[in-house]
Formats: C-alpha cells, structure tokens, sequence
C-alpha cells in the first residue's frame, strides 16, 4: 500500500517536472497568513464573533490601543486628561488622520461612534461597556470630550476593544454600510473578501506611523488545524495562527519554521449548571474541581503548552491576580474530593452527564480524559456529544445540562474581562446560571472604581467567593501557539490574540 | 426517441421535487436552530424574532417550502441565513469549481480504468488480469478523504511538489489552477476509477464470452482485435451507464475533499451550511448536485438508447 502511494507520488512528480517548483516569492509579496474563523460582519457596532473583531482590529483604530502586555496606550488619541472625580475625560485626537476613503477623522466621528454604541436600537452587544456613558462632546474637532456617570476603571481598555472602535459619520450614518465594507483609519485597508475563503488587506498609506505596516496581507481562513499546519508546512502561507498543541513542536522542529507561544486570556473551564441536579450543590462543585488533575490535562491535551488555573478566573499573569486565591493542588486531590461528595451526601459517588460540543475539537477531546480523572473520585461520567449549534440551544439557552466545557479568549485580557461576563447574574456569557448579589456587587463595584490597588482586592474578594461556590471551574490556561516560516522577522505575540502586531514584520530573503 | 426523452424529464422533474421535500423536511427536524448557529451564544430574544422574520423562518414549514418553491421557480434561492449573500450568486461562483473537479476526476477515473480494464480483458482470469483486478480493488477500497491525506503528506510536505491546498481561479491562473486541482482530482478519480475497472473489465468479459466475440475468434481473429472490434462496442453503453453514476458518488465525496484541500466549492458549501444550520444554502446545493447527476446519466441514458436501440424499445413497454 505505502510502496504504491509512493509509486503514486513518484508518477504524479514526474509529471509536474514541467511546472516551476513552488516557493519563490515577489519582491513586494503580501504576508500571507492563515487564521482560523472567518468574520461575519465588520462592523464594530454589529460583530459579535470573536474572528470579526480581529478584522476589525486591523482595519479600524479605537481611541486606545493594548500593547502586548495588555495595557492601554494612546492611539486615534494622542493623550488624555481626566477630572479630580474620574468622571469626566478629555481626548485629545491624533492630527492628520484620515479614513480609509480619505475623509479625515474629527471628534464627530468619536461622538458618532459612542452615541450609536450606547443607543439602545444599535443593539450593541457589548453595551455594558458603555453602561456609565453619560455624555460624548465635541470639544473641537480635534478634542472628545466623554462622561462617565460614575468612575470606570476599565475605561482605557474598553476603549481599546475592537467593538468601540472609531467609524467615520459619514458612512455609518447612512445604514450598515460598514459590516461588508468597512473603512477605518487602522493600519490595514480593506480591498475584499470572500467568507471562509479569504480577505485581502493593503497597507493604509496614510497609517499615522509611518512605515507601518510593512507589507499588505492575504489571509486565508483554515478552521482545520491539521490543514492550516500543513499550509503552513507546505509553503502555501508564511504565518498560521492558533496552532494546535499537538502540531507545535513538530513545527517548530522542523528547519524553516519558527513559533511563538505566550500565555493570554485563552482560558478553559468546566461550566457546572447551578440549577442542574446534584451539580446545584456547591459541594459537589468543589468535589468535581478537586478530582480534576489539571496538570495531566495541560501534558495529556497541550502537550506542556498550557499552565493549570488553580483557583479564580483572573490568570496568574494578571495585575489582579492574588495567589492567596489558589486553592486546589495542579494535579488535583481525588481524596479531598471524595470527602467533599461524602460530606454532601454521596459517599458513594455520582453520575454526572458531561455534554460535549463535537464541532470543537480541543473540548471534545477533554471528554475521555475527564471521564477517566472523575472516575477516580467515584464521580462516573456519562459523554454526550452534539454539534455546535444543538449544543449552545441545550447548554446556553436551555440551560439542559450538568455539566459542559468551554473555552474562551478574552479580547482585553482585562481582570474585570475574565471575571464580570463569566459569572455576573443574567450575563450573557453565564451559562451555568449563577447569581449571586454579593458577588455582583463586589465586581460591580471594581468595574467602577479607579484605583487600581482597590480593585485588585475587591476581585480578591470576589474570587475568594468562587473559590467557595464554584459556580464555574476554571482548568488550564492555554497558550496561545502562532507558527510561520523563517523568513517572519519581527512578529511579538499579544496576549489578546489580536493580530495587529502582523504590521511590524517583514520577510527575510 | 423523443417521447421517451420527454418521459425521462418529466421523471426528473418529480424526482427533484421529492428530493425537495425530503430534504425540506429533514432539514428542519435536525436539533439546533440557525438563529443559534448565526447570533452567537447570547442573543435577546427581540434578535431571534428579527431574524426568524428576515428570513422567513417563523412562518409554518409549508408557508416556508411554498415561499421557497416559488422563489426557486424565478430562479431565486433566497438569501443565506450565515453570510446574508444570495445563494443563487453565491451558488454560480462555486458551481464551476466543483464541476472542475469532477470533470478532472472522472477524467482521473477514466485514464486509470479504461486501460487497466483493456489489459485486464485480454486474458480473462489470467495472472494480468488478478493482479490488475486487485490493484483496482486496493484504489476502490481506500476513502477519498484517506488517498487525499496521504497525498497531501508524502506530495506537498515530503517532496514539496503541489502546494497541500489552496484555489486559483482556472481563468486568471490556469498553471497554478491546475497544480492545486491535480491532487483532489486524483483522490476522487482513484476511488472511481477502481470501481469502474472492474464494472468496465466485467462488461468487457462477459462480452468476449458471447457467440460473436467467440466465432470471430474462430475465424482467427487476435484477442486485441476482437476485444476492439467486437467486446468494447458492446461493453461501453454499461460502462457509460455505470459512470455516469459514478458521478454521484464523485460529489459526495468531493464534500470531504474539496475541505482538505480548500477548495471554495459546492461540496465545502455543503458542510458549512450544515455546521450554520444554513437550510436554505444547503437545500440549494443538495438540489443543484441531484440535478446534476440526474441530468448527466438522463444524457447517458440518451445516448445510450442512440447507440443500442434495444434500450429505447425497452423502457417503453
């Protein structure tokens, strides 16, 4: 069989010994870069994906920008200025900047932008980042003016969020122009694309750095990770994004080809429905955390490119983080577990259902090895599987479930990110249902307020909450894994997995 | 001749219809609603209702299919519920990329069974004929997926001689189009081809084996020569007939393929629709690929009746 596919290979080559060999690439050749989901919609106001805002990071600007570390810095606006309360901050905007269509950028572009996100007919649905908005003013066209009904600690960041991005009056007031052509003022413009297939970018001539971005961009959209590693391998693309653990190493072993790996907000969890049976227990919560050998799952499922998340959601990383808050061991304790479902009435153990989505890969594949963990701590697992779209009905919305997993990448890499969306009574993103006032209160209450030590331990407070309750159980913190050929130079990972920092690299000859 | 084509497409007609309902009604018991699937995990219900309303999906199934019915008949397949497009535009734009990668298979398929199956029928249960007849049960046996993987593997990452995937369109960079369908081309054309040599190799047989062939060889005729002259003539209208179905069977299989090798044609469509709960997407292609096959093997069918007048008397008793 092998010596006749080989014999197969060898005909097919011979064959194309007439054409040229592949690889040699043009002077002025785009960087060609494979990522995985493809955008539905570009519009700031309107994406809800998580692949629309790493369009829309390339080719809009907001008024603040990450770096890699995920601390904001200036961007459209140049500095800022804020009042004794914390409540009133002036924004003075960058000069000279223009729109994708040559339009230039004033201050009505900004209070444009604001005032439809906060508009409830806009359907933002990031709209509790702009909940203490109270007012958006032009100053002059090159000063905003924005006030906030109370302090708001995150501010910077949120204003640094692909969904609070500047879009140009212009357009945006004439109807939803911009969710299938957007134009910006981000070092990116965009010239076309075609769902899951492919988006063409150029350089934005007019970018406010000069020299930046280096080249223009083709990216293909490859949602198999197999397949994107061996475009990568196979020449067809420079830069594959969101490599899977298990190809990793085998590329960056492979002459020709580095990688970059930095720990983010890519964080996964179990979610345990509160009103689930026997999972409404909070004991049972904790029994299940406590049998979970996070270690093994960051070996086994990572292959070591993943760090065990020991206690809150905030990762250690963070300037939130408290390591007084960790309070399960990396490879877990079955006997603590099994002491904490005895204490809750079940010396004997339970069965739980765990219910899995099969179009993920990377939670499908926690299923056998949970199964096998719990098992341990008598908890004996029964697998469900399901598509995608059947498993949100069952899991989000119909809340038909014990216990799931998820995974999810926060794009500000923000502390009150981690912590406000996850567990907040009726967010969006609580799938397990939990609400609990004092807890509300405590992230609330960081949220708005300024100082940062202050907040640091009110999330302390409130992660010193979850440790008790687990309404959800965090498991590992996974890296995020980039590889590209050799010829990459100058590509820094950021913790958001945004890609903006694809401006500063070049090829190599 | 003509009342019997004029049957066959009414017959084709209500077979498409049938399809339409099946797959109209299956569609719609799957679990997982495409305002899920399109909206995210955190949609307001004022969402859903805007968008059930926007594309039809709060009124009763046979409103839908009626609404659906009539569109199609104006050429419209209505809008897809993931991307907003037109389907019939986005359709028009992968239809012919898929109809490539047939064509270049069934081709693939035709180039490996026609010879083999030639060199087999000279000696029939000869050691030629065993070795060839297992070669094209190892090529009928293998999964398209599993030829493609192995392909991609030892082609593009081993010997770096076709890009692992990837499309051009065939009219701006015919040389680059064709470097990136030989290898799916070659995944699909392998399974057929096996199937077909032996089908091909059977007909070719049986035909040697009847009086004609047997008396010409009486009269000294050469194998080859009567192979030609005598067993093909008779053997190809099963050969075509079997082919054509063969069609079919390259389709389905292009759903897998054309995805490991990125391929923006119907059969990726196909599987995106379903992972979106795109109904109406999928329905159309599902629709355009059964009309497809059914058109080519009524034209087979054609031409066959043409070539063996028998066949024509026999469907119409």
């Amino acid at each position: 069989m092998r010596a006749f596919l080989g014999a197969f290979a060898i005909l097919i080559g011979l064959a194309l010994g007439l054409f040229p060999i592949m690889g040699a690439q043009a002077e002025d050749a785009p960087l060609r870069v494979a990522l995985v989901d493809s955008p539905q919609g570009f519009d700031p106001a309107l994406a809800v994906v998580g692949a629309s805002h790493q369009a829309i990071d390339l080719i809009f600007s907001g008024l603040t920008r990450l770096d890699n570390n995920s601390d904001p810095q200036p961007d459209l606006a140049e500095s800022w200025t804020t009042d004794e309360t914390g409540t009133v901050y002036t924004f003075k905007l960058r000069s000279g900047v223009k729109f994708h269509d040559g339009q230039p950028l004033t201050a009505d572009d900004v209070v444009f932008t604001f005032e439809r996100l906060m508009d409830p007919k806009t359907g933002y649905a990031y709209a509790t980042q702009v909940e203490s908005f109270k007012a958006v003013r032009a100053v002059d066209p090159q000063t905003v003016e924005i006030t906030l009904s109370k302090p708001t600690g995150p501010l910077l960041t949120f204003l640094a969020f692909p969904g609070n991005f500047i879009v140009p009056k212009h357009i945006g007031a004439a109807g939803d122009g911009l969710t299938t052509k957007p134009v910006g003022t981000g070092p990116y413009v965009f010239v076309s694309y075609s769902p899951n297939q492919e988006m063409i970018l150029k350089r934005n001539p007019d970018y406010y750095v000069a020299g930046y971005p280096k080249l223009d961009l083709d990216i293909k959209y490859i949602p198999d990770d197999t397949e994107r590693t061996n475009a990568l391998l196979g020449g067809t693309i420079d830069f594959a994004s969101r490599v899977a653990p298990k190809d990793f190493d085998q590329i960056v072993g492979t002459p020709g080809f580095k990688g970059s790996e930095t720990i983010g907000g890519r964080w996964y969890s179990l979610l345990t429905n509160v009103e689930g049976k026997l999972v409404d227990n909070p004991l049972v919560r904790k029994a299940i955390s406590f049998a979970v050998d996070r270690q093994a799952m960051v070996d086994v499922l990572f292959f070591g490119h993943a760090e065990p998340m020991l206690g809150g959601p905030i990762p250690n990383w963070s300037w939130a983080y408290d390591p007084a808050t960790d309070m399960v061991p990396p490879t877990g304790d079955v006997e603590k577990a099994k002491a904490l479902l005895a204490e809750a009435g079940y010396p004997n153990g339970i069965d739980i259902d765990v219910t899995l989505s099969s179009s993920w890969r990377n939670l499908l594949e926690q299923g056998p090895l949970l199964k096998e963990m719990l098992a341990k701590a008598n908890i004996r697992v029964n697998l469900l599987s399901m598509e995608n779209p059947r498993w949100v009905e069952e899991v989000w919305v119909g809340g038909k479930y014990q216990v799931a997993n998820n995974y999810w990448l926060s794009p500000l890499a923000d502390p009150d990110d981690f912590i406000y969306l996850s567990y907040k009574c009726k967010s969006g993103m609580n799938a397990q249902r939990y609400c609990n006032a004092k807890f509300d209160d405590l992230v609330e209450q960081a949220r708005y307020t300024s100082d940062k030590a202050a907040r640091k331990a009110l999330y302390t407070e409130a992660t010193r909450i979850l440790d008790e309750e687990l309404p959800l159980i965090p498991t590992v913190n996974a890296a995020i894994l980039d590889a590209f050929s050799d010829k990459v130079v100058g590509w820094e990972p950021m913790r958001t997995g945004m890609y903006r920092n694809l401006g500063a690299v070049s090829l190599a000859n | 001749m003509f009342s019997y084509i004029a049957k066959r497409i009414v017959g084709l007609v209500v077979s498409l219809l049938v399809v339409s309902i099946v797959l109209f009604v299956s569609l719609s018991v799957i679990p997982g609603k495409a305002s899920t699937a399109a909206l995210g995990t955190t949609p307001t219900p004022e969402a859903i209702a805007a968008f059930n309303a926007r594309y039809g999906l709060d009124q009763p199934l046979y409103v839908q299919y009626a609404d659906w019915l009539g569109g199609v008949l104006q050429g419209d397949f209505g809008r897809s519920v993931q991307s907003d497009v037109s389907i019939s535009a986005e359709i028009a734009k992968r239809f012919p990329i898929t109809l490539e990668l047939t064509l270049l298979a069934i081709l693939v398929a035709l180039a490996i069974s026609v010879p083999l199956a030639l060199l087999a029928s000279r000696r029939a249960n000869g050691t030629l004929d065993f070795a060839l007849s297992g070669l094209a049960l190892v090529g009928l046996s293998m999964p398209a997926f599993a030829v493609a993987t192995a392909l991609v593997l030892v082609v593009s990452l081993q010997l770096h001689w076709l890009p692992p995937g990837g499309y051009r369109p065939l009219l701006t960079d015919p040389v680059q189009n064709l470097r990136l369908m030989i290898m799916p081309a070659i995944s699909l054309g392998v399974v057929s081809g096996g199937v077909m040599m032996r089908i091909f190799r059977a007909s070719l047989a049986s035909a040697m084996e009847q009086g004609f062939a047997m008396i010409s060889r009486s009269r000294g005729a050469s194998t080859g020569r009567v192979l030609v002259r005598h067993a093909v003539p008779v053997a190809v209208v099963p050969f075509m007939t079997f082919s054509a179905m063969e069609l079919g069977a390259i389709f389905g299989g292009a759903l897998i393929v054309e995805r490991i090798f990125q391929l923006p044609g119907l059969g990726s469509l196909v599987l995106l629709s379903i992972e979106s709960r795109d109904f109406r997407t999928l329905q159309a292609a599902a629709l355009l690929i059964a009309a497809f096959v059914m058109v080519v093997n009524l034209l087979v069918d054609v031409v066959a009746a043409w070539i063996d007048p028998r066949l024509r008397r026999l469907s119409a008793q």
